[in-house]
């Protein structure tokens, strides 16, 4: 958490550009990578980072601050954009359905990555899990977010993010598995 | 091979490029912001209020009813006013009763004797009197013109005087 983030956080509010600026530097890296993860394309990030950014801006003078840092509200706005671009761009990967779909996961192109297991593989493994298994496992294994604060940003109880993150780790291991078998 | 968590930790080197950062910020600072929104209520707050105003809507209705003051009156309130107090309302109750037996007793005491003479006088004369066909025969059969009777009152005039 961003130290006197509170004091930030109201000096924004009244319009401060220089304290949102601060605010926006500690947490443009960990916004950016969730994006980048979920949807697998810099070009993307960047811009739906940067709309993330700007609604913050835009509707800082609405916002609570609770016991959290400011970063799970920033999180709510990232996931509502990419969900948002998922919708706009009808991209052909299913976000919403319970089970993994198999045949989504392209393992004839993924054949052609030679090598050990890399970050680029790992990457690429989890834009095919659910979008909340990838919520949590960027925000707690990349960002080391704690259950109660990815609960927050994610509007769940701090057990169903225990059991997501479980789910998300088994989920991730099959396709692993699925991908060496395959190589 | 390494543990897939581990792996994943890795990730965390992934950073944005600085001239993209930059840009951004100054893009997004160039706009203006909202302004705040003055009837926002989140639905914590309208639980809150209506389960406020239910509750005192229940509590007014309690304390109209006459079920309140009977029977809900020491569990609901925390200080028992004197007027519900049950034992005063006891001995209100039987003083009350007291008092209209004595006031009984004494219209019986009072009116026995009358009833008395006019048994007696029934019993002497019979009901006759009271015949409104005699009272009627009577008032006929007397002669206000009559010298007789001028004269009587005229000795009645000297005797008084």
């Amino acid at each position: 958490m961003l130290e006197n983030e509170k004091k930030y956080i109201e000096d924004a509010k009244a319009g401060n550009q220089e304290a949102f600026g601060i605010i926006y530097n500690h947490y443009i890296a960990q916004i950016y990578r969730f994006v980048l993860f979920k949807v697998s394309g810099k070009q993307i990030a960047q811009d739906l980072t940067h709309e993330t950014f700007l609604s913050a801006w835009q509707n800082i003078k609405n916002y609570k601050h609770k016991e959290f840092p400011i970063s799970s509200w920033l999180y709510q706005i990232a996931r509502n954009k990419v969900i948002d671009y998922y919708r706009t761009n009808k991209k052909n990967i299913s976000i919403d359905t319970e089970e993994f779909d198999e045949s989504s996961l392209g393992f004839e192109e993924q054949k052609n990555l030679d090598g050990p297991m890399n970050l680029e593989k790992i990457k690429s493994l989890i834009t095919y899990l659910k979008p909340e298994y990838q919520d949590v496992i960027i925000m707690r294994y990349v960002e080391d977010l704690d259950h109660g604060e990815i609960a927050h940003a994610m509007k769940k109880s701090e057990g169903a993010v225990r059991l997501l993150q479980h789910r998300a780790i088994k989920n991730l291991k099959e396709l692993y598995e699925k991908y060496r078998g395959n190589n | 091979m390494k543990n897939i968590e581990e792996i994943i930790r890795q990730l965390k080197k992934t950073e944005p490029e600085k001239e993209y950062t930059v840009n951004s910020l100054n893009l997004i600072l160039a706009n203006p912001q909202n302004p705040k929104n003055k009837f926002t209520f989140s639905l914590a707050d309208i639980l809150k209020y209506s389960v406020a105003m239910g509750l005192t809507g229940i509590l007014i209705i309690f304390s109209l009813s006459d079920a309140f003051l009977g029977l809900n009156a020491k569990i609901l309130s925390p200080i028992l006013l004197s007027s519900l107090d049950e034992q005063k309302l006891k001995n209100e109750a039987s003083q009350v009763d007291i008092k209209i037996s004595i006031s009984e007793a004494k219209y019986y005491n009072d009116s026995i004797n009358k009833v008395a003479v006019a048994l007696n006088e029934t019993a002497q004369n019979g009901p006759d009197h009271l015949n409104s066909a005699i009272i009627q025969k009577e008032i006929q059969g007397l002669d206000i013109n009559n010298q007789n009777d001028k004269n009587i009152d005229d000795l009645l005039n000297k005797l008084t005087l």
